[in-house]
């Protein structure tokens, strides 16, 4: 008897339990993610906001972006610089390959609508102060002109030197967000034209200009100030061809307190320390788990040897090097004409000149057979292997802003000034010049200064150039070439008629 | 299972000690999702795939095995059986798409008590070796190089010679000593297999349990698996009205392996590529480095890797259940079942300060994931005949599925002394990173059938599934079937053929679901944290959702035959199928500039149209001597039918009208026989050294294979067994990365080449296929020797001997004066010989061959004895 009640109670319960089961509904398939929250809840709060500005800054972190992109490539796609195919990588960007070029669309426009949620919820957060406020959209438009005025420098023409034939305007302007599907998959865009995307940028930095406070933000100069903002105004408006403004720009961006020029003495010293002391702005990689790996962070792309000074040692891959220009510029002679020798070889004894910035290149390491002349900037100075801080703008840059600037409007002994302060401060001695021999040396002094941090493609492209590369790729890329334009990507153009591409892709 | 069935494809995708192998029904079933077959383990779905955290950023992917079918001891499985077609699957729930495999466990039986043991031995070699250059010969690949390059007289011949130590006279190297780094990174593996097993019981209760032990040493250096486990089936009736029973599985498995692919540390892809001048040790018998001034080119001493690193993985498993079955009256029964899958795998890599780990003085990963999945099932099942001639059946059912799956990994760097191998003694403790991932599935499902006469059948099913992957109103999807017999042989005008002979027509068609593969929250729109600043944790969006997604679809019809002549001699299963897989997620691209690339929207079609045949025939058969043989086949083609609106493919892969995974290549055209460059067709078929995008074309054939079988001997004679087993695959091609590798006719003189490189075009008028040696690989106007064209893209075709084995059983007498009930001794060999046209291992695999683990050669020997 006792065993059928138990039976019974067995059954019942089996029975009860399908029962429960067979009555379930929609609701009891709910189940919770835990590494993200829903978007509608998302950007509610101060701290939600301060998240998603935080989420921006990291993005720039990327390889695309100023992980090892706008500093490599805009030296191996010029004139100054090789890849040594050590690895294979910036092979096709060395030689000017098709499609071997800047790819940071993707990549930027995903910040570009992280910067526009979080200006779309500035109004909407009622709890914020005022100075909270006003940084947040502060730093979103300094933000979102920089990586605007990045799209402009790969994929389109910069005012001062266009190709007509060539020329299928600018880069997609957005200023809201696109946060549902229906808009995303409704969201047929054009490209505007070049003017109207430089003055979207003059637009953001100007108003990024007032919001921004003058005392940086604790954190400078890795957080946006308005010494940064009107650095790279600088920097836009010279490509914009306004050279008041840029020279006006510069003038506020020098005396902004952020950062200060080296001087012949801690130059070298300045790019070993962990905050480059020029930087009006820099990107930060803090701790070892930011770096970008072995192979693509910018110690690994730039050198091979383990330690500064020990070509014996193995560390990165050395993909990419200085040539004959680069190292002329900063004064090194005695290599060879390949640039490289045999690994089992002695190595030669390089003669260098007086200016301090030849010390940042030297005999690189062994890994894989032969070895070249690489470049110290970026050799771990935030204390971990592969992990660099990467200047984005700093005092130099600005300081030769501005002398092109006064030369442009006519001023040549203002243009020789800045000059010389560079000159005598990377110790040169100060020159005497007149007429197109003062932009010679400017454009000289930015290759020297401005060596492996990404500049020289941009300059000759907005000056009009055409880039002579070096003897072992072994052609002249005319500055009208198809390939001096980045191919926007397919994703962009599927069903879209609007959009147009660039020619040649 | 391998060459059991026909329509099922079993690959072993490397020869990895307990790796994995793809499985697919019916081919290929969808685009994004999984094409993976649901599991079935006595009642019970069981979590496939790997548990892998680890191997994403943090170093090469290690090779160790944590395929969760090694759970389940082979020598516990009574029966496989393969539901092919949506309306056999139908009932097995919302993943049976891809088809479902239902393996089915030793059973207690009553009875005398009986004990069986198993045990085996064996060795094992690498499939083959590859046919490299001597060292020798590589350099005189790697002088010729250079000379054709730089010239006989250069400082860069002087060069290369001294850093391998090498003269030559008259353009000729003199004899150097050879190192076969082949051999030092194959060795002999060992099997050894263990298994007794105990079942019986009254008839209230029965018993079964087992416990196995396997341990393999793999025939590549530094790998190795090894298992134990423990199975416990137990069945009780209560009275007459209920059953109770329970099933218990316990395991655990271990895995030292090595690294994959394209890694340093691979000896497989080093033990062929090491370049033969190489010495691997340093007189002190440490092992030479390129750092010591060795001339190692870009690759390192893979022995360093071998040696001194570690990269592990324990998987603890445990599937267990408890069923009740209740006979309500005579025709209707209640059964719930109650089943819970847990699963811990523990991962853990280390990088030796002495190599590999050099530059950041020692590094160490570690992962554990865990799985928990808890299943019950309740079904009502009605069954009766009514007079002699009508049987009806009915089912109604339920079925919650809830599945959870957490892990936790993290990574350090800084361990200077090698004796510690902890995260906690490292300097730098890095990305530590948790995981968490769930899903639901609900599931109600209702079957009839009918039979007349045994000869005309009729069964309906209908399900509808739920799952927590999809959007608010699309959680649910409702999936119908039907299938129909038709035993013809019983028909009055078939005569007296029915008498001996059995003939079946059958027809079914049917949907079934597929939710697998497919990401927990995928409708979701999702903000998440990502990645940090200045300390500071920052956060975006991380996908837009898709409220509209839904279940992926499975329509397909069946047409089949089934007949048996010949006294039933000859019986043959014959089918035609047409599935159209429809609703397949897909990427729907967005312009990148809104900020996003893409969102998963359910608009793709897939169509698999194929046949299958499998036939066993009684060749012979007499007291003493009997011959049988199995055959199938199965051809199966797929076709893209419809991608997202307006798109005609997704790369150059996935084509509309095309095959999956069609191949879109440049044509390569040979060697020149004036100057030796490497020549290409153009879009005009003109030659051209440098073609452009544009001269592309599509090979015939994808990386799917088209066809595929295997054919079984059995010859019995007396007290002896034959059986061998050949088994064939092919209309596919494989993409054969190494190959850029070691066929660039010396040209990248640090790593050694395959031996058809000597062919090299040497002066003018070689007709050859081999470019001419040139320092660099890519000859002034040329294109590079590594450049991917159909020359690297290899047939897949292939037959093999997948089998031998000799049984000796022992006769009656001398079972009796042992004691024993069953007794046998076999020897078995395995991929002795394989017929192929592939310049690597082994085409036994699909898609990209980079520095695969090749499979073995097999032989063993064993002993079956029951009590």
């Amino acid at each position: 008897m006792i065993m059928k009640t138990i039976v019974n109670k067995i059954v019942l319960s089996a029975a009860t339990i399908g029962l429960l089961i067979a009555s379930c509904s929609d609701k009891d398939l709910a189940v919770q993610p835990r590494q993200s929250i829903s978007s509608e809840t998302a950007l509610t709060s101060v701290n939600s906001v301060d998240a998603a500005v935080i989420g921006v800054y990291a993005t720039l972190k990327s390889r695309v972006l100023y992980g090892r992109d706008f500093m490599a490539y805009g030296d191996v796609m010029a004139d100054n610089a090789v890849a040594t195919n050590k690895s294979g990588r910036l092979v096709g960007e060395g030689r000017n390959n098709v499609n071997a070029h800047y790819a940071n669309w993707g990549t930027a426009y995903s910040a570009i609508n992280d910067c526009n949620l979080v200006l779309d919820a500035i109004p909407r957060i009622s709890a914020a102060t005022a100075t909270q406020r006003d940084r947040w959209e502060g730093e979103m438009r300094f933000i979102r002109a920089l990586l605007y005025h990045d799209l402009m420098r790969s994929y389109a023409y910069a005012p001062t030197f266009i190709v007509s034939a060539s020329n299928r305007g600018g880069v997609v302007l957005r200023s809201t967000a696109v946060d549902n599907k229906d808009t995303a998959a409704a969201f047929r865009p054009a490209r505007a034209t070049i003017q109207q995307c430089y003055d979207f940028i003059i637009n953001d930095l100007t108003i990024a200009s007032t919001k921004l406070q003058t005392s940086a933000r604790a954190g400078a100069p890795h957080f946006a100030t308005r010494a940064a903002a009107q650095a790279l105004l600088s920097r836009v408006q010279l490509y914009n061809g306004n050279w008041a403004a840029a020279r006006d720009a510069a003038t506020a961006a020098l005396t902004g307190g952020v950062g200060t020029l080296t001087t012949a003495a801690n130059h070298v010293a300045g790019w070993r320390a962990s905050t480059h002391p020029e930087s009006i702005f820099e990107v930060r990689f803090a701790i070892a788990a930011e770096s970008l790996g072995v192979n693509e962070a910018l110690q690994t792309t730039y050198t091979s040897m383990g330690a500064i000074g020990a070509p014996s040692t193995n560390g990165g891959w050395g993909d990419m090097v200085p040539n004959a220009v680069t190292l002329n510029a900063v004064g090194i002679t005695g290599f060879p004409s390949a640039l490289s020798i045999a690994n089992t070889a002695a190595l030669p004894t390089l003669t260098r000149t007086s200016d301090v910035r030849n010390q940042l290149f030297e005999w690189g390491g062994q890994r894989t057979n032969p070895r070249f002349i690489e470049c110290t900037k970026f050799f771990g100075k935030s204390g971990f292997l592969n992990v660099d801080n990467v200047p984005v703008i700093r005092h130099a840059e600005v300081l030769l802003i501005r002398a092109e600037a006064h030369y442009r409007l006519g001023n040549e002994a203002a243009a020789l000034t800045d000059i010389n302060t560079l000159r005598t401060n990377r110790g040169l001695t100060a020159v005497t010049l007149t007429g197109n021999d003062i932009l010679e040396e400017i454009l000289r002094q930015r290759l020297a200064e401005l060596a492996m941090e990404g500049h020289r493609f941009h300059d000759l492209k907005r000056l009009g150039r055409d880039i002579t590369k070096d003897p072992s790729v072994g052609f002249t890329l005319a500055i009208t070439d198809f390939r001096v334009l980045a191919p926007i990507p397919n994703g962009e153009l599927i069903g879209n008629p609007n959009m147009q591409q660039n020619p040649g892709y | 299972m391998q060459g059991a069935m026909a329509g099922v494809q079993v690959v072993s995708n490397n020869g990895v000690p307990g790796g994995n192998v793809t499985v697919r029904v019916r081919g290929v079933g969808s685009i994004n999702a999984s094409s993976t077959p649901l599991y079935i383990v006595d009642g019970v779905q069981i979590v496939t795939g790997n548990s892998n955290s680890l191997g994403n950023g943090n170093g090469p992917e290690g090779l160790v095995s944590s395929n969760l079918l090694n759970a389940i001891n082979p020598d516990d499985i009574e029966s496989i059986d393969v539901l092919k077609d949506p309306a056999s699957a139908s009932i097995y729930g919302a993943q049976a798409a891809n088809g479902v495999v239902i393996i089915t466990t030793k059973k207690d039986r009553a009875g005398k008590s009986k004990i069986n043991f198993n045990s085996y031995f064996g060795v094992s070699r690498v499939i083959k070796k590859l046919d490299v250059l001597t060292a020798t010969e590589a350099v005189q690949l790697g002088y010729e190089a250079n000379a054709n390059r730089f010239g006989a007289g250069s400082a860069n011949v002087t060069t290369f010679l001294n850093g391998v130590g090498a003269t030559v006279k008259n353009g000729i190297v003199d004899p150097l000593e050879n190192t076969d780094w082949q051999d030092l990174a194959f060795r002999s593996g060992f099997v050894q297999n263990y298994d007794l097993s105990v079942s019986g019981g009254n008839d209230k209760t029965t018993f079964f349990l087992s416990g196995g032990y396997n341990r393999l040493q793999g025939h590549v250096l530094a790998s190795d698996f090894q298992r134990g486990s423990l199975r416990i089936n137990l069945d009780h009736k209560v009275n007459d009205k209920l059953s109770i029973g329970s099933s218990l599985t316990l395991s655990s498995y271990s895995s030292n392996g090595v690294f994959d692919g394209g890694s340093f540390g691979n000896p497989v892809r080093n033990g062929f590529m090491s370049f033969p001048t190489n010495k691997p040790y340093n007189p002190d018998g440490s092992f030479r480095q390129a750092a010591n001034g060795q001339w190692f080119g870009g690759l390192d001493n893979f022995l360093t890797y071998t040696s001194l690193n570690k990269n592990f993985s324990n998987v603890k498993n445990l599937v267990g259940g408890i069923n009740a079955t209740y006979n309500i009256n005579k025709y209707l029964r209640w059964r719930s079942t109650f089943n819970l899958n847990y699963n811990y795998t523990e991962e853990k890599q280390f990088s030796d300060p002495r190599g590999s780990g050099a530059s950041v003085n020692g590094s160490v990963s570690k992962a554990s994931t865990q799985i928990r999945d808890f299943q019950t099932n309740h079904t009502l099942n009605y069954a009766r005949t009514f007079g002699a001639k009508h049987a009806v059946s009915g089912l109604l059912g339920a079925e919650y599925r809830y599945n959870l799956q957490t892990s936790f990994a993290a990574f350090g760097q800084g361990l200077p002394l090698p004796q510690f191998q902890t995260l906690s003694s490292t300097a730098t403790p890095l990305s530590p990173n948790e995981g968490f991932g769930d899903f639901k599935l609900l599931g109600f499902f209702a079957k009839a059938g009918y039979t007349y006469d045994d000869k005309y059948i009729v069964n309906l099913t209908v399900r509808r599934d739920g799952s927590s992957r999809f959007g608010e109103d699309t959680k649910f999807g409702l999936f119908p079937s039907i299938s129909t017999a038709w035993r013809i042989s019983r028909e009055k005008f078939m005569g007296k053929f029915g008498e001996n002979n059995d003939m079946k027509l059958r027809f079914s068609y049917g949907v079934t679901g597929n939710q697998a593969g497919i990401g927990n929250y995928a409708s979701r729109a999702l903000f998440g944290l990502s990645g940090e600043y200045l300390g500071l944790a920052g956060g975006a969006p991380s996908q837009l959702g898709n409220a509209a997604l839904g279940w992926e679809e499975n329509e397909t019809f069946n047409y089949g035959i089934d007949f048996s002549i010949l006294n039933r001699r000859v019986t043959a299963e014959i089918d035609y199928f047409s599935a159209n897989r429809r609703s397949l997620l897909l990427a729907f691209p967005l312009p990148p500039s809104s900020g996003f690339s893409s969102i998963t929207r359910n608009t793709g079609v897939l169509q698999n149209r194929g046949i299958e045949l499998g036939l066993n025939t009684v060749n012979f058969s007499t007291k003493n001597f009997r011959w049988t043989t199995n055959f199938n086949f199965t051809y199966v083609k797929n076709k893209v039918v419809k991608l997202n609106e307006g798109q005609n493919n997704i790369g150059t892969g996935i084509v509309v009208g095309r095959q999956l995974n069609s191949i879109f290549t440049y044509k390569f055209a040979g060697v020149n026989p004036a100057d030796g460059r490497t020549m290409y067709y153009d879009t005009l078929g003109n030659i051209t050294y440098t073609p452009q995008l544009r001269d592309r074309y599509y090979l015939d054939k994808s990386s799917d294979p088209l066809w595929f079988g295997a054919f079984t001997n059995t010859l019995t004679f007396k007290n002896f067994e034959l059986r061998f087993q050949f088994q064939y695959q092919g209309g596919n091609y494989i993409q054969n990365s190494d190959a850029t590798f070691v066929q660039r006719a010396g040209s990248t003189f640090d790593r050694n080449q395959l031996k058809s490189q000597m062919l090299r075009w040497q002066r003018p008028g070689d007709m050859t296929y081999v470019p001419r040696p040139w320092a660099g690989a890519a000859q002034p106007g040329s294109s590079s020797y590594t450049f991917f064209s159909d020359r690297f893209w290899e047939r897949g075709d292939f037959l093999r001997l997948k089998e031998v084995t000799i049984t000796m059983y022992l006769d009656k007498k001398t079972l009796n004066r042992l004691g024993l009930t069953n007794a046998s001794f076999y020897v078995s060999g395995f991929n002795l010989a394989t017929w192929a046209n592939y310049s690597m291992f082994d085409p036994e695999l699909q898609g990209n061959d980079f520095g695969t683990y090749p499979q073995a050669k097999q032989m063993t020997m064993g002993l079956n004895l029951t009590f």
